[in-house]
């Protein structure tokens, strides 16, 4: 009895571990994609998305498989994200300043389907909008990136964000005229060309 | 509805997260007012200017190193699943149920004892009202009283 049981708790455990590592496969991208995004710069991302794997790993117990694993794993980050902030008081953003001029960091960026301009404008502002989601708040920041970039229904990034639907509504809206603001103020005729190409 | 309460809404509008009457308020509103119009151009530019930024490609081995470091690491198991709550008080239960009737045949047995010592050698008909609700009732605490009854002989 004590032995099945006992066996059944290994088979377990290697299944497990065989699962978390086709999610791993399957949601890596993903997750460092938004990783990125939260911290501004790739060691950091790096951190983050291993932080948040090893988590929702030692915690796979309490995943409803209902659910889409992405979901869960991004609460899992946005948590880290927060304690990553708070340990560090604040985000640095030196690999940013650094990037493009010295050319110690590039910005490896795909192709996307854009007209030429619209996308050569993008990239141009992909700068200056990390830099504006760095300087906000991490709740700012995080509520913008599960809407705008990840595209997220408002009750799909309270689920995430563990708060109400119109204090997710509140923190969305205030984020993009945070960001707004910034664009209008560090890189102004970029912006407007590219509110005028839409 | 004034530009000011309309503006505070206009992202939740461009996402589609309104309904109802205040949809058809915002539109109404939108649809008179240029300055709202130009705030909602200007918000829905920078929608689609974050729903189209790019961000690198994640190194090549990534995957690789996490799921070497990931799975080295030990999984916690629940310590307290549904299943096992509903045990852990059946089994309180069941343990209080017993020490409870455990208790009542103790002191039956002490309350129907002790008038037997005083009286040494009463009639059994008086031990038999002191059994109370338990006398017979199958639970063995007539041969408990019978044996303690034994005691003081």
């Amino acid at each position: 009895m004590l032995f099945s049981a006992t066996k059944e708790r290994t088979t377990s455990v290697g299944d497990r571990s065989r699962l978390f590592e086709s999610l791993i496969q399957d949601s890596y991208k993903q997750a460092y994609g938004l990783a990125y995004r939260l911290t501004g710069n790739v060691a950091e991302a790096e951190d983050l998305v291993q932080e948040s794997f090893v988590r929702a790993y030692r915690f796979f117990h309490r995943y409803d498989e209902t659910l889409p694993f992405t979901s869960w794993l991004y609460r899992i980050m946005t948590n880290a994200h927060i304690d990553m902030v708070r340990r560090k008081g604040r985000i640095k953003t030196t690999s940013l300043e650094a990037s493009g001029t010295d050319g110690a960091t590039t910005w490896d960026l795909p192709d996307q389907d854009a007209s030429p301009d619209r996308q050569m404008l993008l990239n141009a502002l992909d700068e200056p909008v990390q830099k504006a989601l760095t300087s906000m708040t991490a709740e700012f920041r995080t509520a913008v990136l599960l809407a705008d970039v990840e595209g997220l229904a408002y009750e799909e990034v309270a689920e995430i964000m563990r708060t109400s639907v119109g204090t997710v509504r509140s923190r969305i809206h205030r984020g993009r005229k945070q960001i707004r603001t910034y664009l209008l103020k560090h890189a102004p005729q970029t912006y407007r060309s590219f509110g005028d190409e839409l | 509805m004034n530009c000011k309460s309309v503006q505070g809404r206009l992202s939740a509008y461009l996402d589609r997260e309104l309904g109802g009457d205040e949809l058809l308020q915002i539109r109404a509103h939108i649809s008179m007012c240029r300055e709202c119009r130009a705030e909602v151009d200007g918000l829905r530019a920078l929608k689609s200017l974050l729903g189209g930024i790019q961000c690198p490609e994640p190194p090549d081995d990534l995957a690789r190193r996490l799921t070497a470091n990931v799975l080295r690491h030990r999984i916690e198991e629940p310590r307290h699943t549904l299943k096992f709550s509903a045990l852990m008080f059946a089994g309180v239960t069941a343990c209080s149920m017993l020490a409870t009737l455990l208790a009542l045949n103790y002191g039956l047995v002490h309350r129907g004892g002790q008038p037997n010592v005083q009286a040494n050698g009463m009639s059994s008909s008086a031990h038999q009202t002191s059994d109370g609700p338990f006398g017979g009732d199958g639970f063995g605490s007539g041969n408990v009283l019978s044996a303690a009854n034994f005691g003081p002989r």
